[in-house]
């Protein structure tokens, strides 16, 4: 489990310079708790074929890590490490679980189904087939039931046996594809931990910030989320963050926001005449984040279109 | 440009800051004469090697600065935050930018994070 | 010119990014660019999923952190989505496939494939078993790139066991079992980074696959990865004259104003003008063409670089093909893609440099101009379909057989075909805005994915004036 009396704190599986955040009660924290939103990159299997609603794994910026574990609410873990090779007996034990949650699932069919008769007519037999097929359908609904779902997309590409309820006399179960290793006996976090991003570093797991630009970048995404900011993706906004009062889920964005990394960096006219403009169409103002690296400061400069001229 | 009647409130500043000259005058004569502001002063702003201008907007009594530039600078944060101090620190000032074909555009800047209007 | 766009109103634009992959959600989430995902449409799992509409966002929360009925608005909007997240993959046994990964050689090997999804998936290596009897053979089996295996395991139609060393061959209990089972997570870790793939491609893959494209690779990651026959980068517009065409060509312009003197439109007070042999160079055409002492068009080379090689290579080069649909496409023999796409990672590479976008210019191949919509024929006859990328030709009746006078003058020239619809000339904004060659670039920006088009003009082809 992530989140122990001992070690409150979220497990971030850091795998290629990338964190992901694979428990819903930690995706659940660190969004109500943290007001950090994070990106989901993978399918929902229900509403496999679309992509405006996408499921676990939540992706965080580096950002995001980089103030979650300064503040020390999460730490990192070296993901491909805590992968260990299972030996031949905890093998045996996944198995043997996996066998038992089948057989459950295939009691639960025969019993619905009940015992049929030795001797039939013909007619009566292709009757009773129909029959079973039916309450094999509604038997396979209700083992659903817990929560689990089956693969039913709406695409054209669902292939055609998901469509027509299984024959009555084959064996079969749901397959689970688990979607985080914490269930898994072999999996363990506790020595690849990393509760610093200096100590993620010199492990060679984690890379950010490294220059100048970096810093900048976290240290407005750090003053920003202290005023109490919820921050997204700016990319479709022309911006580096889109900056929201509230939950990104209920509320709108008020600002587009750009990182100037030092109060010399150069900023052309076009610029501001570019954010602002894009701004004032999008009902949102423009926010210019000047960085001081010398003296770690954020200082802010709202970017709108007067309205005259 | 010396026989322009506004030339009369910029004769002080125009020789001083010759590189910012072209989009003062362009901005002092777009105040004056297409936004009608009234109550228009020139304020010489040395820090930023330029003039600003002050005024009020038609039937309003909160005055408001300008600062000009042109399309071709290169401006920066510091820059911008300058300006701001230099002129006392007002709530918001517009930057005039302005373009050799005679086009001006004003964009307000407010420091701080000032929400957009509903 | 644009008077009214000068003044910018707090509508937000209609953005239509042109390239961008066609969605079978019918709301465009950027009418604002601020999705709105109303996830409390997804709770009813029991029932029938349906893609679900938009929801409605507030301004700002009230001082406090919200007013009581909006902190219970987006509790309930959020314990949706945390119930939508929770739902867990499964599939049928009888519909589930399963592969071994194999980390060395960063494929996995598809032991049962099932479902129609690997009619695009997988490709066919041929790879050295040890038989009963002792010998070596080559055998064929189904190899899975890791950007395609990630996919099928995260959607949940393959179950992936990771290739051990241990041998579980003979242990009881542990039949099916062909090594350790892995779970999504750690099929992100270990295949994401292997054989040249990011999260940002596997993003777009995915992004892709979810609406049905088919994506293969444009650079071969081995030599037995089948691959597209290469396009036809030649120019367009060479057109093929006959005989008797090319000679009229060269007296043309001669013959149509001797025509003009009886047909009207003739200007009796420049009756005659020899500028072809007398005043060579005094028409306007010439006039223009010595002005013109800038070369222009893509057909002039850039200069080239005086500079080192920059030391990394430039992420700009052609990482997937695309394939719509209802393109026929074949797993063995690939047909050529009908998109090219370009991935990249917008917190890191800036904007192409000229150079490299004339790179990928330059094996793109050339497209037809755009034709104006056709208009519906007044006989009620449906309208034939506008021509895709890739145009197969036209089956038409072959021609009854002809006597010997006929072909002779076929030759010289050749007969107008028969029943073609009136002959629609490509508006010349159109062609110019959609260009000649178009290179896609995905762009990816932690997880958002957007597609943007960068297309090469011709102008110097289009006499506006």
């Amino acid at each position: 489990m992530s989140t122990e009396a001992s070690d409150p704190r979220i497990h971030l599986r850091v795998a290629n310079k990338k964190a992901y955040v694979w428990d819903v009660e930690d995706i659940a924290t660190i969004r109500s708790k943290h007001r950090l939103c994070g990106v989901f990159t993978g399918t929902l299997p229900h509403l496999s074929q679309q992509n405006l609603f996408l499921g676990v794994p939540m992706v965080l910026l580096p950002e995001e890590v980089v103030l979650l574990v300064e503040n020390g609410f999460a730490v990192l873990i070296d993901d491909p490490k805590a992968h260990i090779q299972p030996s031949v007996a905890e093998l045996q034990r996944w198995n043997s679980k996996e066998k038992e949650l089948a057989q459950f699932q295939l009691s639960q069919l025969t019993t619905a189904l009940g015992t049929s008769p030795a001797v039939m007519s013909e007619e009566a037999i292709k009757k009773r087939k129909e029959r079973e097929l039916k309450r094999q359908a509604a038997a396979a609904k209700a083992a659903e039931a817990q929560g689990a779902l089956a693969e039913a997309d709406s695409s054209i590409f669902t292939p055609s046996e998901n469509a027509a309820p299984p024959p009555a006399t084959e064996t079969q179960y749901t397959v689970v594809i688990p979607a985080s290793s914490t269930s898994f006996e072999w999996y363990n976090d506790s020595t690849c931990l990393h509760s610093s991003i200096q100590s993620a570093k010199e492990a060679g797991i984690w890379e950010y910030p490294s220059n100048l630009h970096e810093r900048a970048k976290c240290g407005v995404f750090r003053g920003l989320w202290e005023q109490g900011m919820y921050m997204g993706g700016g990319i479709k906004f022309g911006g580096d963050y889109l900056v929201y009062p509230g939950d990104p889920l209920r509320y709108h964005a008020h600002f587009s926001a750009t990182v100037l990394e030092s109060p010399t960096f150069s900023l052309t006219p076009m610029e501001i005449v570019a954010h602002g403009r894009l701004g004032t169409v999008t009902k949102k103002s423009h926010l210019l984040c000047g960085w001081d690296d010398g003296k770690k400061e954020v200082s802010y400069l709202s970017i709108e279109w007067a309205g005259f001229g | 440009m010396q026989a322009h009647p506004s030339y009369a409130a910029l004769a002080h500043v125009l020789p001083k800051y010759p590189r910012a000259a072209g989009s003062l005058f362009q901005a002092y004569n777009d105040i004056l004469l297409v936004q009608q502001w009234t109550d228009v002063k020139v304020i010489d702003l040395e820090g930023v090697s330029r003039a600003a201008i002050a005024g009020k907007k038609p039937s309003t009594d909160v005055t408001l600065y300008v600062v000009p530039c042109s399309l071709a600078e290169t401006l920066s944060f510091g820059w911008l935050t300058t300006a701001f101090t230099l002129l006392s620190d007002p709530a918001e000032v517009f930057l005039a930018i302005t373009s050799d074909d005679a086009s001006i555009v004003y964009y307000k800047l407010s420091r701080g994070i000032v929400k957009p209007q509903v | 010119m644009d008077d009214s766009l000068e003044q910018p109103d707090a509508k937000p634009p209609t953005v239509t990014s042109e390239g961008n992959a066609p969605e079978d959600v019918d709301q465009a989430s950027d009418d604002e660019g601020d999705v709105v995902l109303d996830w409390t449409k997804l709770v009813p799992s029991a029932a029938r999923p349906v893609i679900p509409r938009r929801g409605e966002k507030e301004f700002e929360p009230q001082p406090g952190g919200g007013s009581g009925l909006q902190l219970h608005v987006l509790d309930r909007s959020r314990n949706a989505m945390f119930e939508a997240l929770r739902a867990t993959r499964t599939i049928s046994s009888k519909a589930v496939s399963y592969a071994i990964w194999h980390p060395e050689i960063a494929r996995a090997h598809a032991t049962v494939a099932r479902g129609v999804l690997f009619t695009s998936i997988g490709h066919s290596v041929p790879r050295p078993v040890i038989t009963a009897d002792g010998a070596q053979k080559q055998h064929k089996r189904l190899e899975l790139l890791p950007e395609e295996a990630l996919y099928l395991t995260e959607r949940g139609s393959l179950f992936c066991w990771k290739a051990t060393t241990l041998d579980l061959s003979g242990v009881d209990d542990l039949e099916g079992v062909l090594g350790p089972p892995m779970s999504v997570q750690q099929a992100f870790s270990e295949m994401i980074g292997t054989e040249d793939l990011t999260l940002e491609r596997y993003q777009v893959y995915a992004y892709l696959k979810r609406l049905g494209y088919v994506v293969t690779r444009a650079a071969a990651p081995n030599s037995l990865y089948p691959m597209p026959p290469p396009f036809d980068l030649s120019p367009l517009n060479q057109k093929t004259l006959s005989i008797f065409g090319r000679i009229c060509s060269v007296f043309s312009s001669w013959i149509s104003r001797v025509l003009r003197i009886f047909t009207g439109g003739f200007d009796w007070w420049r009756p005659f003008q020899h500028s072809r042999w007398f005043l060579r160079d005094k028409n306007y055409g010439a006039v223009f063409r010595a002005l013109r002492f800038i070369p222009t068009g893509h057909g002039v080379p850039l200069l080239p670089i005086k500079a080192e090689p920059p030391v990394k290579p430039s992420p700009y080069h052609i990482f997937y093909n695309v394939y719509k649909p209802v393109t026929p496409f074949r797993k063995s023999e690939p047909c050529l893609p009908d998109y090219q796409i370009v991935v990249i990672n917008a917190r890191t590479t800036p904007m192409p440099s000229l150079r490299e976008l004339t790179d990928l210019f330059d094996i793109s191949p050339e497209m037809p101009p755009p034709l104006p919509r056709q208009r519906r024929p007044l006989n009620g006859a449906a309208p034939p379909n506008a021509r895709p990328a890739n145009a197969t030709p036209v089956q038409s009746p072959p021609p009854p057989p002809l006597s010997l006078p006929r072909r002779i003058l076929h030759w010289f020239r050749p007969p107008p075909p028969e029943n073609t619809p009136p002959a629609r000339r490509p508006h010349p904004f159109m062609a110019i805005k959609a260009g000649k060659k178009t290179v896609i670039v995905a762009v990816v920006d932690a997880g958002s994915t957007g597609f943007f088009r960068f297309g090469q003009g011709a102008f110097e082809e289009w006499a506006i004036f």
